[in-house]
């Protein structure tokens, strides 16, 4: 991958896409093969190296707050693990609310947060501590279609802000080709790549885009790349 | 809950205790019940502002109240120990298991002389009884509650490279800590009896010990009024560790009093 490159892994439900994501992040050990994040092995022996993890950040589907700590305390809590000073990193945290749309919310508890805020939440950890890979996985799987047009909207803005690199794992084709530079299909399993499609419009997208000649033409490759494959 | 709501369930609470007293005293007198067997409420009230105006009655309570604090603390810090420790280590939790279910099932009466036997007809023997009583319910409560923790929340500390020590901190301990509160409110009744059982069978003071001396000196109002101020004290024990609740996890559910839905 390209730095600051988008990348969308879309596949049928069962191929491995998450275990891809999740061998990427340090957690489930590759039985063969190597993951490496600017040329660091994210495995070393079996175990995750702990200097490659330091390098990248995760949103997981269910967004995983804490639901003992506030929202600004989920946030902060990777520079906590990392030692930095009370001060600086509530600060650092309260700025990215600000930037993720949570200003006000800094001192409530997850709890009393929707579903999309939950989700801007655990963005807004995720780049605390600016990593050089983002991995998401099905980030707004379980969000209500209008919150999750407005979610991706959200995640092109803070690309476009703050440009990363990341991959994101996703079911709909249409939010891969919205969201990516690059399309990944994946066969059913065992898992191989199908096929690549890359994406040519510059961010942010329109939700408008999505009815463009152009953007359904891409999507249809995909799909096309995806039923050859099964 | 509104303040409404909240009058209401202590008026609710008042009439019905008023309503079992009264069909206590219906009862006494219309079956004409002898007071060996029955004392009327107003005998027992009596003796109870008796005892509570003698000084040896507070020394009892004193006494009864210090085993089962000091037996508590014991079972607290042992049984937060030992589930933390089965807890994280599946290996240790299926090794060590047959012997805490022994230490369950045992009839810890039955060990009750042998303490004795060992420890002597002081504080330390009851203590010893009341930590054994209360160990198991905590330590079950600390292990359910780190079997618990989200599997999420392990990816998550995972993927943000936390030590043990921060994973325990920030993330299994603060997860488990409704099911060692639920341990700890059965411990501290548990703890309770524990102490009272071990001073009926080898007290020479406490709580246990005076309801057997009021036992034997046919004294039932007595016994009664012990009866009552062993259940406040064990009252007050149950609603103090309750009331952490609402502090140490105002965060979950269990500590909102309102019922679900509302």
């Amino acid at each position: 991958m390209g730095r600051d490159e988008v990348v969308a892994v879309v596949g049928a439900s069962g191929c491995g896409k998450t275990t891809l994501l999740r061998m990427a992040a340090g957690l489930t050990p590759p039985t063969s093969g190597d993951v490496c994040v600017d040329g660091r092995s994210v495995w070393r022996a079996g175990r995750p190296d702990g200097e490659a993890l330091d390098t990248l950040a995760v949103v997981f589907q269910d967004p995983n707050l804490l639901p003992w700590f506030s929202v600004e305390e989920n946030i902060a809590l990777p520079l906590r693990l990392r030692g930095v000073a009370r001060s600086e990193r509530l600060d650092r945290a309260r700025e990215l609310c600000a930037f993720t749309g949570l200003a006000g919310f800094e001192r409530v508890r997850p709890a009393a947060l929707s579903g999309g805020m939950r989700q801007r939440a655990a963005l807004a950890r995720a780049l605390v501590a600016s990593p050089r890979l983002v991995l998401l996985d099905e980030p707004f799987a379980s969000l209500d279609a209008l919150t999750r047009d407005a979610m991706n909207l959200e995640l092109q803005r803070i690309w476009v802000e703050k440009p990363s690199t990341a991959i994101i794992v996703t079911h709909s084709i249409s939010e891969a080709v919205m969201l990516a530079d690059r399309v990944v299909a994946l066969t059913p399993r065992p898992a191989c790549v199908a096929g690549t499609v890359d994406v040519p419009f510059d961010r942010p997208r329109p939700l408008e885009l999505q009815t463009s000649p152009g953007f359904q033409q891409l999507v249809g490759q995909v799909r096309d790349l995806l039923q050859v494959a099964s | 809950m509104s303040r409404r709501s909240r009058l209401a369930s202590y008026a609710l609470t008042v009439g019905m205790f008023a309503v079992f007293l009264a069909a206590w005293k219906l009862y006494v007198t219309s079956a004409d019940v002898s007071p060996f067997v029955l004392p009327p409420p107003e005998a027992v009230w009596h003796s109870i502002v008796d005892l509570l105006g003698q000084a040896r009655t507070w020394h009892h309570i004193w006494i009864t109240s210090q085993e089962i604090l000091l037996g508590f603390g014991i079972a607290l810090v042992a049984g937060l120990v030992v589930g933390v420790v089965i807890g994280e280590m599946p290996v240790l939790d299926r090794a060590m298991n047959p012997f805490l279910v022994a230490l369950q099932v045992l009839p810890k009466v039955a060990i009750i002389p042998l303490l004795i036997l060992w420890m002597g007809f002081g504080l330390s023997a009851k203590v010893v009884v009341a930590a054994i009583f209360a160990f198991f319910p905590i330590t079950a409560g600390t292990r359910a509650g780190i079997r618990s923790v989200e599997p999420g929340h392990r990816d998550l500390a995972a993927t943000l490279h936390a030590n043990r020590r921060q994973r325990l901190r920030f993330v299994v301990l603060p997860s488990a800590l409704p099911s060692i509160l639920t341990g700890m409110e059965v411990g501290i009744v548990l703890a309770t009896i524990g102490a009272v059982v071990a001073e009926y069978l080898a007290g020479s003071e406490g709580l246990g010990w005076l309801a057997v001396t009021s036992l034997n000196q046919l004294q039932v109002a007595d016994l009664f009024a012990v009866i009552i101020l062993l259940a406040a004290l064990g009252f007050v024990a149950y609603a103090a560790i309750t009331s952490l609740r609402r502090i140490l996890v105002p965060w979950h559910p269990s500590a909102d009093d309102r019922p679900p839905g509302f």
